[in-house]
């Protein structure tokens, strides 16, 4: 959804951010909401600005989110809230499982397919009675399974369902079972938050959505950074397709991404599974070792990712251009294969072995910014060279002289090797190009003026890096090196320093066709024979012709009109602003009810029409059903009234066959660190979470009394993102001087911690010194019985800039989410204490 | 193949066969130290090669035991352990060869 388009929201829950000083432009939306008649909710354990803008604040406990909306699916079920039109239109409800398949009610916390012996799970009886249902999301494929060929079954006919719920494997009654213990008074016991509090957010989600009303939830990394991130949004997923807040108008999950091109990261991303735009990495020990065979098993035989050949021939051609041929797989082999887990936290741990022999840091800022950063500083210790490009000096650039190693006593900078290399970077303003955020919206601004001295934009850096690799490889002989002779790379450069075109860049992204280098206007017009090259094709249409860069456009709606505001930037794919809009209309192609409206069949017209891109084919009509008997593949197998086309069925997954590596539904565990047992289960934390044991990386036991306080990390308004472009501000450093911890006065009192008092907080991976700020904002929580405090953290602090503190993040441990890899942030253990820490003083006041 | 190098190369196999007997779901130790002495004799062939002015031999065979190592400690979904297994004898190979 649009971030405007909260503001035709009746409720929106707040969960996982704070949104009010994190996004508070976004917030706006929310206030004008509220001034519509909106009711706004904030679930979080911090009363903050973001809870003082609410109607509602519900305080939780740190990870236990889960908990809280499995209790929202547990009211929604068992009192029959859901909107039963659309969920059993649109969602598998009705579809049936393996006869195989065994919840976590029936296994003490693991569903069916656990191997206990290597941790993780085989998906097979989770997969729809007799089919077998790809996963739509590369990244989150389980190693060693290929299902693109497999999943032939699903062309056969649909998946088995009973629109009556009575079948005792089919979804609607798998999750009665699921959720039956989720009660508000477990929900109060686990998350302490008063079943009054849950009770009354449940009657208003289920009173205000429907067909003449609908919510939304809002959610940041206060969400993701668990290690089991995935299953929260999936929770809420579930919330919301069983209400029918999904795809229509103030209906929705609201990521609110970084405000640092964050979703434009994993767009064309910076990470190691994917290629640009969602296409699978290729995996060595998948049936990747030739483009055909890659084609083959990753291509699902339903549904819109069908068209994926179309995508990786126009990619590789994007990227090799006359060197990529049909002979030679148009460059395929160039394209390195996965082995294992090269994501930043496993190469973290690597680097201390020795594997990785350098590294840039390119707008990051790890050893304030990533977890465990005194094991982050030891690894980069053992690099022989390193790249930082930054506006100012970052911590992770002097490591060496002031890191915290080197303040504990455990190193000495004379003995760390490390070349470091520091560049000035252009400031945001002072150099063009893109940055896509919350929404999907790809929004163009231009350089206002030249940068400083030798800073170049990071564009310029990465371009001209190449070019000199390209000259420095271009008489080896060596096969390993063909990559990059073989690489396109040829952007024009302006001006006196030879800033590449970023316009160039986009158009390339944007794609073309090869015999004559004109823009294609949008994915549809991509193709598998190398005709058309395209470096990512979710973004086709952001420069659909010469001299319309549609991320540049800056035309809102007038007052009245329809408010999708197509013409302001650009929205990935087609300029849509609501995924999945055909939920907006019922079966029969009618909106739901005339406030709700966003996209409807025009019979007169016969094509799909509205007040955004309806996401759907323009002219299928919505009684379309496919032919069974012809074996119908791609977008022939989804019917008229399938609006989740990027499905293998078109259907809404309240339950998933496929994709998730712990699980086909969200179900509670506790933080890897907690006070208490689990009370659902004698599992106690995600079996197939990613533990990494190393000396310097040890996790706290449950209920272990050294560490008995529950830890939280957050961000401040006043200190952007790492925190060193405006600690290195004096407005912005005076207003959040130095590093704090927030704790509840209850807390305070019994550790005879004062206000603005030192404190000292600690862990097994490290300990820092901290001011205390006592609070009422906190408060303590009765968890399972016993008493629990939570208390918070910043984390932006470090040794440089005016505004400086220790850096939190050294308390925190590198683990990571089952799916996606990241950090825990958010819910720990530690210790706290009044009075300093032993050493070295890095305070304000250090001197 | 220098001598230090060699005894990197065993000690790395001994580590790695320690790891393929115990097979644990979870183990950052045998691991980290087949890694450890997989690079260290990496580096060392490294710095033969530039002491002969040539590309170090064995290096792209040794390069992909690393890359299978690191499958072994960071996987992606289950362990694979055949392809560890594949790679302790490339690596045994590797040794033999040397001498």
């Amino acid at each position: 959804m649009a971030l405007w388009d909260l503001a035709n929201s009746d409720w929106v829950i707040t969960m996982g951010s704070n949104m009010a000083e994190n996004h508070p432009i976004a917030f706006r939306f929310l206030v004008e909401a509220k001034r519509r008649g909106a009711t706004l909710v904030h679930v979080d354990p911090r009363y903050t600005r973001t809870g003082a803008n609410c109607d509602i604040h519900a305080p939780i406990r740190s990870g236990s989110d889960i908990a809280f909306l499995g209790g929202m699916i547990h009211y929604i079920l068992e009192g029959d809230h859901w909107f039963r039109d659309f969920a059993l239109a649109y969602t598998n409800i009705a579809h049936i499982i393996e006869d195989a398949y065994a919840d976590p009610e029936q296994g003490d916390g693991v569903f069916s397919g656990f191997d206990p012996q290597q941790g993780d799970y085989s998906e097979e009886s989770w997969q729809y009675k007799g089919k077998i249902v790809p996963s739509p999301i590369a990244e989150h494929r389980v190693q060693g399974e290929q299902k693109g060929a497999q999943s032939e079954s699903m062309a056969e006919g649909p998946p088995p369902q009973d629109p009556t719920l009575q079948h005792p494997n089919c979804v609607y009654q798998i999750m009665r079972r699921h959720y039956a213990r989720y009660t508000p008074e477990m929900v109060e016991q686990v998350t302490g938050c008063p079943r009054e509090t849950f009770l009354s957010i449940c009657e208003l989600v289920a009173q205000n959505s429907g067909r003449d009303r609908t919510g939304a939830f809002a959610y940041a990394v206060g969400w993701t950074h668990h290690t089991y991130g995935v299953q929260i949004i999936r929770a809420a997923t579930i919330v919301q397709s069983l209400l029918g807040n999904v795809g229509r108008p103030g209906g929705g999950i609201m990521a609110l991404r970084g405000h640092t091109s964050i979703q434009g990261s994993t767009d064309i991303p910076t990470l190691y599974n994917m290629l640009p735009t969602y296409l699978p990495q290729p995996n060595a020990f998948h049936d990747h070792a030739t483009l055909d065979r890659y084609i083959a098993s990753e291509t699902p035989a339903t549904g819109w990712w069908h068209n994926f050949p179309k995508y990786i021939v126009s990619l590789l051609k994007a990227w090799y251009g006359e060197n990529a041929t049909a002979a030679n797989e148009w460059g395929y082999q160039h394209i390195p294969k996965l082995t294992g887990d090269v994501s930043q936290l496993p190469m973290t741990l690597a680097m201390s072995n020795g594997v990785v022999k350098g590294q840039f840091f390119i707008g990051q800022n790890p050893v304030v910014g990533a977890v465990n950063t005194a094991l982050v500083e030891k690894g980069l210790a053992r690099l022989e060279w390193m790249v930082v490009r930054d506006i100012a000096m970052t911590e992770t650039a002097n490591f060496w002289q002031k890191g915290n190693r080197i303040q504990r006593g455990e190193a000495r900078p004379e003995e760390i090797g490390t070349e470091v290399f520091f560049f000035p970077a252009a400031l945001a303003a002072e150099k063009g190009g893109t940055v896509t955020n919350t929404s999907r919206l790809v929004q163009w601004h231009d350089a206002v003026c030249e940068p400083p001295g030798s800073s170049r934009s990071d564009l310029w850096f990465i371009y001209h890096l190449g070019r000199r690799l390209k000259q420095l490889y271009a008489g080896s002989t060596a096969p390993r090196d063909r990559a990059i002779q073989a690489l396109t790379w040829d952007y024009p450069m302006m001006g006196d320093k030879q800033e590449p075109d970023a316009e160039a860049v986009l158009q390339e992204i944007n794609g073309y066709t090869v015999a004559d280098r004109k823009l294609v206007p949008n994915y549809q017009a991509l193709k598998d024979d190398g005709s058309t090259a395209c470096g990512g094709w979710m973004y086709s249409g952001v420069f659909p012709k010469e001299g319309q860069n549609q991320a540049r456009s800056r035309r809102p709606d007038k007052p009245g009109g329809p408010g999708s505001h197509l013409g302001w930037a650009f929205a990935w794919p087609s300029n849509r602003r609501t995924l999945y809009n055909r939920a907006s209309a019922d079966p029969e192609g009618r909106p739901w009810s005339e406030r709700k409206k966003m996209i409807w069949w025009d019979e007169g017209q016969g094509k799909w029409t509205g007040l955004d891109v309806p996401d759907f084919e323009p002219e299928k009509r919505p009684d379309y059903r496919p032919d069974w008997s012809k074996n119908p593949h791609g977008m022939e197998a989804l019917g008229g009234a399938d609006p989740f086309i990027m499905e293998p069925d078109g259907q809404s997954m309240l339950f998933v066959p496929s994709g998730l590596k712990d699980g086909p539904l969200p179900t509670y565990y506790e933080p890897l660190e907690s006070p208490v047992r689990n009370p659902f289960y004698r599992q106690q934390a995600n079996p197939t979470a990613k533990i990494w044991e190393q000396p310097g990386n040890e996790l706290h036991g449950i209920g272990d009394p050294r560490f008995p306080y529950v830890l939280t990390t957050f961000r401040l308004t006043e200190l952007h993102c790492g925190g060193v472009m405006s600690r290195i501000a004096p407005h912005t450093a005076e207003l959040q001087p130095e590093a704090f911890v927030e704790l509840p006065p209850e807390l305070a009192r019994e550790l005879g911690i004062e206000h603005l008092g030192w404190t000292t907080l600690s862990t097994l991976r490290g300990e820092v010194e901290m001011r205390a700020m006592v609070t009422e904002r906190l408060t303590p929580f009765e968890i399972n019985g016993r008493r629990v405090y939570q208390i918070g953290v910043p984390w932006v602090y470090g040794w440089e800039g005016y505004a400086r503190g220790d850096v939190a993040n050294v308390l925190l441990a590198i683990t990571g989410d089952a799916n996606t890899s990241i950090h825990t942030t958010k819910a720990l253990t530690c210790n706290l204490r009044a009075g300093r820490r032993a050493g070295t003083r890095s305070g304000p006041d250090a001197g | 193949m220098p001598v230090s190098a060699r005894a990197e190369g065993e000690a790395a196999l001994a580590a790695l066969d320690r790891a393929l007997a115990q097979k644990p779901k979870r183990d950052g130790h045998a691991f980290a130290e087949m890694t450890e002495h997989l690079c260290t004799m990496r580096d060392l062939l490294i710095g033969h090669g530039r002491e002969r002015g040539g590309p170090p031999p064995l290096l792209e065979r040794l390069n992909s035991v690393i890359s299978t190592a690191l499958a072994g400690h960071f996987p992606l979904g289950s362990t694979p352990w055949s392809e560890v297994e594949h790679a302790r004898g490339v690596l045994q190979r590797l040794i033999e060869e040397a001498d």
